[in-house]
């Protein structure tokens, strides 16, 4: 029966490890079924819901997720997972706002889309379904070994991606020390509507809802053939056991990514003295990024009761990007069947220095490259949110969490020379949303 | 990279001191399910998908993000 029971342990050890967050200890079996029943099921069911829902009308998400995961009983398990993702809504499209009424081409070059006066533009014709499907298989090597590989794919209407990835964890120290290391590589593929936009080409006018399409060849450039991008990953890891009553874990990422980064729907506006638009360009990205991450967490277990969990990332990239994450959260299990976990997170970012507000005329002939788009400015956010976690007589479990999440721009990249004529309007567009997330985990 | 390398180092040779860590007859808290380093990976898939697309970063606790036309 004990042998039972360390297998039944090893499964949820090792769903941990698929992150790479290399647990070192094994988890319990649940504590309502015996290890016989526990071992009878051997397939393990995480299934989520996730609604995301922006205010003033933009992004809506809803994202199911279904994770099955068979475990084989001797500390190899299989298992697959799928994501469904849709969208809709309006996002800003990088464009500033303008004393008059803005109208824009639609990214599939025919429809178009508007803003009235002094409003930050958005693009509503954004809408959007996400297939993502992933596999993984994970087993032991040696006494204190564990290796594990994975393959994923994931389809949108305009991009596809295929990637895989292969983690080695080692225990030292009586299990007191883990070392992780992991790989993985990723091929993407961007069809954009209407064909990818030669960058920093002017944004074909959209008069009345229709597009003048005499410059289309030259201006909006853009051929049927489709763009593509890969990303290889490294991350190694170190988890440790302070006391039987917490740990740490540090992780160093390394991103490497080459090829089409551009949004291909995200403009600048090219503005006068006053302010206001003369023309918009559609953006440019450079064609190749490298992110490095320093990663630490503590948790610890407090009152023989909750667990305390800390975490602070710092990211640097060659696009000078810099940004640090505080995540902080407090498990409080009030017995041993409920418990309420409050969440913090707090992210601050530095623009990227190809990052412009807008352009002043004439400069888009002079910058090779540049991009409106508010997620690669200067803003800071916070996350306040609320858990609550139930495991029923059968040890099956269901979670509830809603959340709050706020980002507040910071005015930077703005044009000297047009400074004072965008003074009057608010350019960095602030971001709020309520998300929703159900979950139920159950054997079978 | 160096200082990572050194506390990297210091780390190990603390893990090898007789009074860090815990022994095989101390895991009962440390074999909680709680106190695992990510006890809900599918929430934890959800969150890094969101701040993916809505922020410059990735990276640092998994794989950098990815598989996702979002940024």
């Amino acid at each position: 029966m004990k042998d039972k029971r360390r297998h039944g342990n090893a499964a949820l050890r090792a769903a941990t490890l698929g992150l790479l967050g290399a647990a070192v200890v094994p988890a319990p079996a649940s504590a309502l079924e015996t290890p016989g029943e526990q071992l009878a099921k051997k397939w393990e069911f995480d299934t989520g819901l996730l609604v995301y829902s922006e205010s003033g009308g933009r992004v809506q998400a809803a994202e199911p997720v279904l994770k099955a995961t068979r475990n084989f009983g001797d500390d190899r398990m299989l298992s697959f997972k799928l994501v469904l993702d849709t969208l809709t809504g309006a996002s800003p499209n990088g464009a500033t706002p303008a004393s008059t009424p803005q109208t824009f081409t639609g990214p599939s070059g025919s429809g178009s889309y508007r803003a009235n006066a002094g409003e930050m533009p958005l693009d509503d014709s954004f809408k959007d379904t996400r297939v993502s499907l992933s596999a993984d298989y994970l087993f032991p090597v040696g006494e204190n070994g564990k290796f594990g590989y994975g393959l994923t794919a994931s389809k949108e209407f305009d991009f596809l991606s295929a990637g895989a990835n292969a983690r080695y964890s080692h225990d030292f120290n009586q299990g007191n020390t883990t070392l992780s290391a992991g790989l993985s590589y990723e091929a993407d593929e961007i069809s954009a509507v209407g064909g990818a936009p030669v960058p920093l080409a002017l944004m074909p006018a959209a008069v009345s809802g229709e597009v003048e399409n005499e410059n289309e060849d030259e201006d909006e450039g853009g051929g049927p053939g489709a763009e593509t991008k890969g990303v290889v990953d490294v991350i190694v890891g170190l988890t440790q056991v302070l006391d039987p009553n917490s740990l740490v874990q540090f992780n160093y990422s390394l991103s490497t990514s080459s090829g089409y980064h551009t949004d291909p729907y995200k403009v600048l506006s090219v503005v006068g003295a006053d302010g206001e638009p003369l023309r918009y360009v559609y953006e440019s990205r450079p064609d190749a990024r490298t992110k490095h991450a320093v990663f630490a967490r503590y948790k610890r277990y407090l009152f023989a009761r909750d667990v305390f969990d800390l975490s602070y990332r710092y990211m640097t990239d060659d696009w000078k990007v810099q940004s640090s994450t505080i995540d902080s959260l407090y498990r409080w299990n009030f017995n041993s069947t409920n418990y309420v976990e409050p969440h913090l997170r707090w992210y601050q970012q530095s623009a990227a220095d190809f990052y412009h507000a807008a352009l002043y005329d004439g400069e888009e002939t002079r910058v090779t490259e540049a991009s409106a788009d508010p997620r690669l400015g200067a803003f800071s956010g916070y996350t306040v949110g609320l858990k609550y976690g139930h495991t029923m007589q059968s040890g099956n479990s269901w979670s509830a969490r809603l959340e709050y999440y706020q980002q507040t721009g910071k005015r930077e990249g703005v044009p000297e020379e047009a400074a004072a004529g965008l003074s009057k309007f608010k350019l960095e567009p602030d971001l709020s949303a309520v998300m929703f997330t159900v979950g139920y985990r159950f054997k079978w | 990279m160096t200082r990572i390398a050194l506390i990297v180092v210091a780390l190990l040779a603390l893990g090898g001191c007789a009074d860090i860590g815990a022994k095989p007859w101390q895991r009962g808290v440390l074999a909680r399910e709680d106190m695992q380093v990510d006890p809900d990976p599918v929430q934890t898939g959800l969150d890094d998908h969101i701040y993916f697309s809505k922020e410059a970063s990735s990276g640092g606790r998994g794989f950098g993000g990815g598989g996702c036309g979002c940024n």
